[in-house]
């Protein structure tokens, strides 16, 4: 603090300054006396282990004062006396001294020459410089408050203890139902440990039967998803490993599977999120006057206008017959899979001009926009086309999970220096 | 009397509170009471490994072998778990804090609820290296257990050693393949089947429930005391001790 005082004094004294440092010589050093005690060189860490170390005896002195602003009450009331000083000695208005300002009186005043801008000296509020407060971990015996103390992730502990007790209860309640007599919670649990599996099934069976409505609850149009391993880590203030991450995953995963796992909605809601389907984002374009849906779909680079209408299953692709215009039968199939999977094959007629790309990317434009025109006629098909999941049979449909969904798959691009996206020039060493 | 008293004034506060050392007891917790040796027999605690895989270090334990396993010692196992129950009790009524640890999957759950049940701590799946001897890293606050109580010995001798190094008494359940050398109190039983463990779990639970209740009443006479010095008392505890 001396050596800075030094500079200060050289540079302020010597070279051309505000008046008001020749005027009020002694003001200008009360008010560097009075942020002394906040301004440090390469200060960040210093202080925080300084305080760190201090820490602790505070927290059995003051053992009331969490909040920081009273914990912190008397730095903070020098850091604003400090800077009111600054701000005269700027011969600026202290009430609108900002942060900014701040800095900049620091660099005037205070030059420094060394590179590392954290080695520089800093004057921030408190709040901001000093350790934050944490949660008392240990009772006034000295013994800590979480039973998960000694793993190092109490709060995911907790969180596998109570997952585990809504199965266990559940189940409970199951052979309770199943026996018909009252079971104690220790011969439960050993039951629940040793049987495991049969348990689990029992426990479907009986509860399926007693109460079926509680499995439909109205989210038919939602689905969801689990939180990623970062929100976990934000929820339990924890920083589990991947592998915890998903063990936590796989008893929430075993939970929801279980029969009536939505009477602990509530719990699991704070563990995963809805995600809407993708057929509630379909717009359904309405029908013409005369009957027909016109539609457009697209894959790869091929686009595709459809018109459909009821009919006796004509498909017309570029005024060519659906036979005559795909060879293939693979693409044949793909054209007609959304009325195959409506068992709807004899029910329309199909006019459509299909321009760009290869025969698949045709296929495929043809068959996102047959989909799409269904839509127009009955709303009810949505369900079945989008959640329609793909059997071994028409193995080349698997590349696209739902039929409503356009196929965001292009080609990768070229590389230089490279045949194609990824093939590279053959070559040998010398 | 008068003598007695003097001598118990050296020993602690809280036996002038209750007017007798349970130190000085042989078994001020009638830990005696939770078990016999017909219970250890009936949760399969005698049953060890096959005699190949056996320690020699346990052959002061082991009673003998049949159909090529070893049979423990139930003798022996009484003997030491009545040691290690006690010891456990004593910790547990001066507000020691008693850790179970076991990292064998099957039974974390029944690990873990015993800890919670008796408001104790546990460590399951996995042993952080250096809990006890870099506690200070590794701990918010380095407060380290006054007793560890290892239910999967195998599973955990990092953590074993490791409560060795840093002094802390420990409890074993040893097997007919452990090495009980670095554990305080080992007892000689079977680790691997559910009834013994649960056996274990209910056991020290129990005692560790006892130690806490006869604590609160003691502290609880202590504040009647205080408050008026002549609140009758069951003072039958005294009068075993004398």
């Amino acid at each position: 603090m001396t050596s800075l005082m030094h500079m200060v004094g050289r540079r302020k004294f010597s070279t051309g300054l505000p008046s008001i440092f020749k005027l009020h010589r002694m003001d200008a050093y009360r008010g560097i006396q009075v942020w002394k005690s906040l301004v440090q060189t390469n200060t960040n860490r210093l202080i925080t282990r300084q305080y760190s170390r201090l820490d602790t005896n505070r927290n059995e002195q003051q053992s009331s004062s969490i909040i920081p602003e009273e914990r912190y009450k008397n730095e903070i009331a020098a850091f604003e006396r400090g800077k009111r000083r600054l701000a005269l000695m700027m011969e600026k208005d202290p009430e609108t001294f900002t942060d900014q300002d701040i800095e900049e009186a620091l660099a005037y005043l205070l030059p420094s020459s060394l590179f590392a801008k954290d080695a520089r000296p800093i004057m921030k509020h408190p709040l901001e410089l000093l350790p934050k407060i944490q949660e008392k971990k240990i009772d006034k015996d000295g013994r800590p408050f979480a039973a998960g103390y000694y793993t190092g992730f109490p709060a995911f502990y907790n969180t596998i203890h109570v997952i585990f007790f809504i199965r266990f209860k559940a189940i409970k309640y199951c052979l309770q139902v199943q026996f018909g007599n009252e079971i104690g919670e220790r011969e439960e649990l050993l039951m629940s440990l040793s049987l495991g599996k049969e348990v689990d099934r029992l426990a479907d069976e009986v509860t399926q039967d007693l109460a079926p409505a509680d499995f439909s609850q109205d989210n038919t149009n939602l689905s969801f998803r689990w939180l990623s391993s970062d929100q976990m880590k934000d929820i339990l203030q924890e920083d589990i490993t991947d592998r915890q991450y998903d063990y936590l995953i796989a008893r929430l995963e075993r939970l929801q599977q279980f029969p009536n796992s939505n009477r602990v909605k509530d719990f699991m809601d704070k563990y995963r999120k809805n995600v809407e389907l993708r057929s509630t984002k379909v717009k359904i374009r309405p029908l013409s006057v005369a009957g027909v849906s016109y539609n457009k779909g697209k894959r790869k680079t091929a686009v595709a206008n459809i018109q459909i209408q009821e009919g006796t299953g004509n498909v017309t692709i570029n005024d060519k017959s659906l036979v005559e215009y795909f060879q293939q039968l693979l693409h044949r199939e793909q054209v007609l899979y959304p009325l195959l999977v409506l068992n709807l094959t004899h029910a329309f007629d199909i006019t459509c001009s299909v321009r760009g790309g290869g025969l698949s990317g045709q296929a495929g434009a043809i068959r996102l926009g047959i989909a799409r025109a269904l839509l127009s006629f009955n709303e009810a098909y949505k369900e079945t086309l989008d959640e329609c999941k793909f059997g071994d049979k028409f193995w080349i449909i698997l590349d696209t999970d739902e039929l409503l969904h356009r196929d965001p798959r292009i080609v990768e691009r070229k590389k230089p220096g490279q045949k194609k996206a990824r093939r590279k020039f053959a070559w040998v060493k010398r | 009397m008068i003598s007695v008293h003097i001598l118990i004034y050296f020993f602690s506060s809280i036996s002038i509170v209750i007017g007798i050392n349970p130190l000085a007891h042989k078994d001020f917790f009638d830990v005696r009471q939770l078990y016999s040796i017909k219970s250890l027999f009936d949760a399969g605690v005698h049953l060890g490994h096959k005699t190949g895989v056996w320690n020699p270090l346990m052959k002061q334990y082991i009673y003998g072998d049949r159909h090529g396993n070893h049979i423990i010692d139930l003798n022996e196992t009484d003997r030491h778990l009545f040691l290690a129950l006690n010891v456990t009790s004593h910790i547990a009524y001066r507000k020691g804090v008693i850790l179970f640890v076991c990292c064998r999957p099957q039974f974390q759950h029944l690990v873990q609820k015993t800890a919670r049940e008796c408001q104790e701590f546990f460590v399951i799946q996995r042993w952080r290296g250096g809990i006890l001897t870099n506690a200070h890293k590794l701990l918010p606050v380095p407060r380290l257990p006054d007793l560890i109580i290892f239910l999967s010995v195998p599973y955990n001798m990092d953590a074993i050693r490791e409560s060795a190094q840093a002094n802390i008494p420990s409890i074993g359940i040893v097997d007919t393949d452990c090495n009980p050398n670095l554990i305080t109190y080992p007892i000689a039983g079977n680790d691997d089947s559910l009834s013994s463990l649960e056996l274990y779990c209910r056991l020290f639970s129990t005692a560790i429930l006892n130690a806490k209740v006869q604590r609160q009443n003691d502290d609880n006479y202590t504040i009647d005391k205080s408050n008026d010095g002549e609140t009758p008392r069951d003072n039958s505890r005294a009068e075993m001790a004398s």
